[in-house]
């Protein structure tokens, strides 16, 4: 019933991951890759972090190692996105594009929130 | 490939996580009983902010301001007309009454303990108290009364000045200090000691038996704890438990389609004293919102939390649990309305 749009977020992920696999092994061939791609997990309803800084184009994987579902979304100016409903063990990649400072929240949780900067 | 492999990671370790938080939920060893009721114990501070410390003089102002009903363009409605004292800072209504008896589409939800709230309103769009307090004044349905001629009648009363004076130096009447003041008071409204804090504070006698056997229902396997968590049993969340209605709730104010329906999880501190229930006054009595419960809510919508499933119990659990839920109830000192400034 509410599987599918996490299945679907979940997906979403799987190709933003397989996306920076094959654009590192073009530049160098080490393991873990994902220069530019920073973790933030999620557990005991908060997340791992206040707050990141990263550069534009980079993106967040946001993993839910939690017990209970979130629904992480931005209303900032220019990082607008919602990842519905993401179940435990689930994780989804976010890129931020330009530059500026993004606010992500969780719907479900509103202690829960993490200032993302992201410079030029 | 990569993430897939994660993915069962992460599986495993939520698998993890749910085992380790099981014990704690049924209790049954005495160690696993000790770090249930170190849950619930009662903080020994009320937190304020930097940016708005208490001091006694904005305590003093808020509280007038607070029931000062000329803050109405009627000077007929104050904040406690709709959060009263008297209805465990409820009003006892299904949904509140506003400017020109009007009823409005929710229930006034209770003032008590928000000092620890992170958000506000059952569909949480205020952050703080400072941000929620100018909201009813100028709400045309609410206190109906513009900004500008809140001022005017604020200053036109000259026994306000000093109030202002003493709480905030220098900063005068305006909408900040009233936000702040009001603020500082709401924050001083704290439920007192109930049989179930002196209970968890070593009193094994402070509640009957039939109220034991509902606290251990209310951690084990009516599932209560999963979103009335903590001393003032809220997890400050929002969830839809399938109340039935139009009212979308957080996902209309978020426009995140996953949270229609979820409303702010209440807090049960004094709850018997505010009937009827619900965000919209639809639940009667503890009886009948146990039933809801129950019956793994009243209507079954994709939203439906998943923590929301047919119970399963006795009719005689049910009394415990409507027991257990009475023992949260304090008897507090008569609140003191300080005379209206002239
Ligand atoms: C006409 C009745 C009425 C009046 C007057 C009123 N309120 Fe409320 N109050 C409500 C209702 C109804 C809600 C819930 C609205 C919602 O969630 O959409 C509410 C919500 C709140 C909340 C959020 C509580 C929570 O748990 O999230 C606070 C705080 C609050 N009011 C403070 C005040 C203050 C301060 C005043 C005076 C300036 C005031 N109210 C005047 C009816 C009233
Ligand atoms: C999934 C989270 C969740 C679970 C589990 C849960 N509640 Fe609630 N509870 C809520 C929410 C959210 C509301 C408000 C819903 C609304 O107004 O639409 C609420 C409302 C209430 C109210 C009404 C309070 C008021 O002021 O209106 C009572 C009483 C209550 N719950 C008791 C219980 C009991 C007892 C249990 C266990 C049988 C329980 N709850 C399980 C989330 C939960
Ligand atoms: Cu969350």
């Amino acid at each position: 019933m509410s599987g599918r749009p996490s299945r679907q977020a979940a997906r979403r992920g799987m190709r933003e991951a397989r996306a920076c696999v094959l654009g590192m092994l073009t530049v160098t061939a080490t393991w873990p890759c994902f220069a530019g791609e920073h973790t933030v997990s999620q557990s005991e309803k908060q997340f791992s972090q206040e707050q990141i800084t990263i550069k534009a184009g980079d993106t967040i994987l946001f993993k839910n190692e939690d017990s209970v579902a979130h629904n992480l979304f931005s209303r900032s100016d220019g990082f607008k996105f919602n990842l519905k409903k993401q179940e435990p063990g689930t994780e989804n990649a976010i890129p931020f594009e330009s530059a500026g400072t993004a606010e992500v929240r969780c719907a479900i949780h509103p202690k829960m929130k993490l200032v993302v900067t992201v410079e030029p | 490939m990569r993430a897939s492999v994660v993915y069962s990671v992460g599986a495993l370790i939520s698998i993890t996580l749910s085992a380790y938080s099981a014990p704690l939920v049924y209790a049954s060893d005495p160690r696993d009983q000790v770090e249930l009721k170190t849950a619930y114990r009662r903080p020994s501070e009320i937190p304020h902010p930097d940016e708005n410390r208490y001091t006694p003089e904005r305590e003093k102002l808020g509280k007038t301001l607070f029931f000062d009903p000329r803050l109405s363009v009627s000077g007929f409605i104050s904040c406690g007309t709709c959060h009263n004292p008297a209805f465990a800072w409820g009003d006892g209504l299904p949904r509140a009454i506003g400017h020109g008896m009007k009823t409005l589409g929710r229930r006034t939800p209770t003032i008590l303990n928000l000092a620890w709230a992170p958000s506000l309103f059952w569909d949480g769009r205020a952050d703080t108290l400072e941000d929620q307090a100018l909201g009813p004044i100028q709400a045309p349905g609410e206190m109906n009364m513009p900004i500008g001629d809140l001022l005017a009648r604020i200053k036109s009363l000259p026994e306000y000045g000093p109030l202002f004076e003493l709480a905030y130096p220098g900063e005068g009447v305006s909408q900040k200090t009233i936000a702040k003041a009001i603020s500082v008071y709401e924050r001083t409204v704290v439920s007192g000691v109930s049989p179930f804090d002196q209970y968890i504070a070593g009193n094994e006698r402070a509640l009957t038996a039939s109220q034991k056997r509902g606290f251990a229902l209310f951690n084990g396997k009516a599932n209560c704890a999963a979103c009335h968590s903590s001393w003032r049993f809220t997890d400050d969340s929002f969830h839809d438990i399938g109340v039935p209605g139009e009212d979308l709730g957080r996902g209309a104010f978020l426009e995140i389609e996953e949270l229609n329906y979820a409303f702010k999880t209440p807090t049960l501190r004094n709850v018997d004293r505010r009937a009827p229930f619900m965000h919209d006054g639809s639940e009667a009595t503890l009886m009948s919102v146990i039933e809801l419960y129950d019956a793994g809510g009243r209507v079954r919508r994709p939203t439906l939390s998943d923590e929301i499933k047919k119970l399963g119990l006795t009719s005689s659990e049910k009394q415990d649990l409507v027991e257990f839920l009475k023992a949260l109830t304090s008897v507090d000192d008569p609140v003191m309305v300080p005379a209206a400034p002239r």
